[in-house]
């Protein structure tokens, strides 16, 4: 149980998470690594249905078991929460590693203070007023107007950018190590939006905290994300650097997701085709259906392993592998022949990433 | 503050309603033939003396000669003042014969109220939390079984087996024992036990429903992963939203019982309750009883809706008390 502060912050190996369900297993992950270090953002990127929301609840297995099962291995600072039992698992959950979902999910029944002050006292043997005291502060610091006299009001008193920043306030309270969002913002409009990118960005540097932070919204990606993982059906396509990732996508797929982006002036308005059925996953690569480079040993074996584009920048795509032509997924984008040429790429196209932030900044404005 | 004028407002309704239903009583009262006047004709007549005569001395003995709204005034002021009149068939004032009968119903009716709260949502919760496992289907099926089966069935036989053949519990209910004393204890236990299963099923079936829709509710996720143990989510954050709901059906379900099934169980075990007494009063065509055994019912009514209504607000903070 005791964990090594010289371990990695999160390391997550061959995860996979599968349900039961009346039409078979479905599998929601298939076998994911990543790792999360302390201080860092890192974003899972990926569409509706792709296995990033059920990744990122299974680091602290929460879908409750069955109907789901996790496999696989979650170490936290060295310790693999997968072997821990029920009770000791209870020991990180919103103490060391505190998690945000998509619509503040609060019990209607209770006020917000009565909700902030359990998640305290569960983890710390302190005083109610001790716990009220140090809720109230927590509220200030999310940015809740009047908190000491707003403390007892109920969730349905506030409104919804208001709730997510007691949830997040909530998070805090164990002063955690590593912070899981999940689609924080999605259903927020855009101005409460860049708010909450804001605060987050803000907290993290003020409690050092690794953020995993899952979502589809790029422009949020943009704003605050060190390193990307990039989610389809169950498995990673891609990871790099953020910067590497909007500049150079490798991957088909996060090419096409890029290219859904308004901004971009090859905006594709989306991407044709579906996922393909979660319980029943097709030979090869999970994208090729909907790839426009697909080839005839894409849709043999399975997924293709992760090769390495650049330094620090992986694609799960047989194209960069020995004896394909780069060039094929690369002249999808209107680039340069040669992808893994570092010399022309810092130039190149990198207004990409600066016009994205530029745009959430905007947002902030208003 | 708007709270405690949510519940004036609420205390001051119940009295407005129990006036309502006292005022109807009243008029059908004063619409329908007085049986003690019927019986002086028909004994004048009898005797070979002047019917109508006789009717109006009745008539004035009673007080029945007044017009309309003294006499309405005359009855509530007597209502008001719990001066309830006189019961022909128990020769003693009403009063003191329901407060007699109360004091046999409130032996059982208290413990099998405090039985059927504690055990229905518990029950309920626990069967939910282990829903479509055998101890849910065993749980889901006696449910069903108490609630189907009519009371007064099912003590005959549980007098049959228990009383009769196994000799365990008296068969009859004796008012001669202490009333906290281990003979007492035995005597009501198959009462007790046969309207807590009566009761328990409905409540039991809603607080199962109820808290399966919130245990898988999105803020049990959030509980989760805040550290929560399955135990205290349950405990609190499942219980709670659950007993909104059944808040509105526990005190229809309890009154329902209070007012019908009680009367044939205390029939069955010959406890001299509430229920008989209405009944006999009833068969006897005891006027005054009558109305005061509906005055007390309908107290009991007011009073538990009243609860209802106050319990409803105090579980569920979304519902609002303004404008009401």
């Amino acid at each position: 149980m005791t964990d090594d502060p010289n371990a990695p912050l999160l390391e997550v190996e061959d995860l996979s998470t599968s349900f039961r369900t009346d039409s078979g297993r479905l599998v929601a992950v298939d076998g994911i690594d990543f790792t999360v270090e302390a201080g860092e953002t890192v974003c899972l990127v990926g569409e509706s249905g792709s296995g990033k929301t059920v990744a990122s609840e299974s680091i602290t297995r929460l879908p409750n078991s069955p109907p789901a099962r996790i496999d696989g291995s979650v170490r936290f600072r060295g310790v693999d929460l997968f072997e821990c039992s029920d009770t000791d698992l209870r020991q990180y959950r919103g103490n060391r590693i505190a998690h945000i979902f998509q619509n503040s999910q609060l019990n209607h029944c209770y006020s917000v203070g009565w909700q902030i002050v359990e998640a305290i006292r569960i983890h710390e043997d302190v005083s109610k007023t001790a716990a009220r005291a140090r809720g109230i502060d927590l509220l200030e610091r999310v940015g809740i107007p009047n908190a000491s006299s707003r403390f007892d009001d109920y969730p349905h008193e506030f409104s919804g950018g208001q709730k997510q920043r007691i949830m997040i306030a909530m998070a805090l309270a164990g002063n955690p190590d590593l912070l899981i969002a999940d689609e924080p913002t999605t259903a927020l409009d855009l101005t409460v939006q860049a708010q909450l990118v804001r605060l987050l960005a803000e907290i993290q540097s003020e409690f050092g905290m690794g953020i995993l932070l899952v979502t589809h919204d790029l422009g949020v990606v943009a704003e605050i994300a060190d390193r990307v993982v990039v989610m389809y059906a169950g498995k990673i396509m891609e990871r790099g650097d953020v910067f590497d990732i909007f500049e150079r996508p490798a991957h088909p797929y996060t090419q096409a997701l890029l290219d859904c982006l308004p901004e971009r002036a090859n905006a594709s308005g989306g991407i044709p085709g579906s996922l393909p059925d979660p319980t029943a996953r097709p030979e090869g690569c999970r994208f090729a259906d909907r790839c426009p480079h697909t080839l005839e040993a894409c849709r043999t074996g399975g997924q293709p392993p992760e090769l390495e584009v650049e330094s620090g920048h992986h694609a799960s795509c047989i194209y960069y592998g020995q004896g394909y032509d780069v060039s094929v997924v690369c002249d999808g984008q209107g680039e340069s022949d040669d992808c893994d040429g570092q010399d022309e790429s810092d130039n190149r196209d990198s207004t990409d990433v600066s016009k994205d932030r530029e745009r959430v900044s905007e947002a902030n404005k208003r | 503050m708007r709270y405690y004028r949510y519940i004036g407002t609420r205390v001051l309704w119940a009295f407005v309603v129990a006036f309502i239903i006292v005022t109807i009583t009243f008029v059908l009262l004063s619409m329908s033939p007085d049986p003690s006047i019927q019986q002086a004709a028909t004994q004048a007549a009898l005797e070979g003396g002047d019917p109508q005569e006789a009717t109006d001395r009745q008539e004035k003995l009673r007080g029945l000669d007044e017009p309309l709204h003294v006499r309405y005034i005359d009855y509530m002021t007597g209502i008001a003042t719990l001066e309830w009149g006189w019961s022909e068939y128990r020769n003693q004032p009403v009063t003191k014969a329901l407060w007699g009968s109360l004091y046999y119903t409130a032996q059982y009716s208290i413990p099998w109220t405090i039985l059927t709260l504690l055990f229905g949502p518990l029950i309920g919760v626990y069967s939910a939390a282990r829903m479509y496992s055998w101890k849910d289907h065993v749980v889901t099926g006696i449910a069903f079984l108490g609630f189907s089966i009519p009371n007064f069935f099912f003590a005959i036989v549980l007098l049959l087996v228990f009383g009769v053949w196994l000799d365990w519990v008296p068969v009859a209910y004796r008012t001669d024992v202490p009333v906290v004393s281990l003979e007492n204890a035995i005597q009501l236990a198959l009462p007790v036990f046969v309207l807590v299963t009566g009761s328990i099923g409905g409540i039991l079936r809603v607080a199962r429903n109820e808290s399966a829709e919130f245990q898988n509710a999105d803020f049990m996720k959030t509980a989760k992963a805040k550290g929560v143990s399955p135990l205290r989510a349950y405990a609190y954050h499942v219980m709670r939203p659950t007993l909104v709901p059944l808040s509105t059906t526990v005190v229809g379900q309890l009154l329902a019982m209070f007012l019908g099934a009680s009367l044939l169980v205390e029939v069955v075990f010959g406890i001299p309750g509430l229920g008989r007494t209405t009944f006999d009063a009833l068969v006897a065509q005891d006027t005054n009883l009558v109305l005061g055994s509906v005055l007390l019912f309908t107290v009991i009514g007011v009073i538990g809706n009243l609860i209802e209504d106050i319990v409803f607000t105090i579980v569920d903070p979304r519902i609002s008390y303004d404008d009401r």
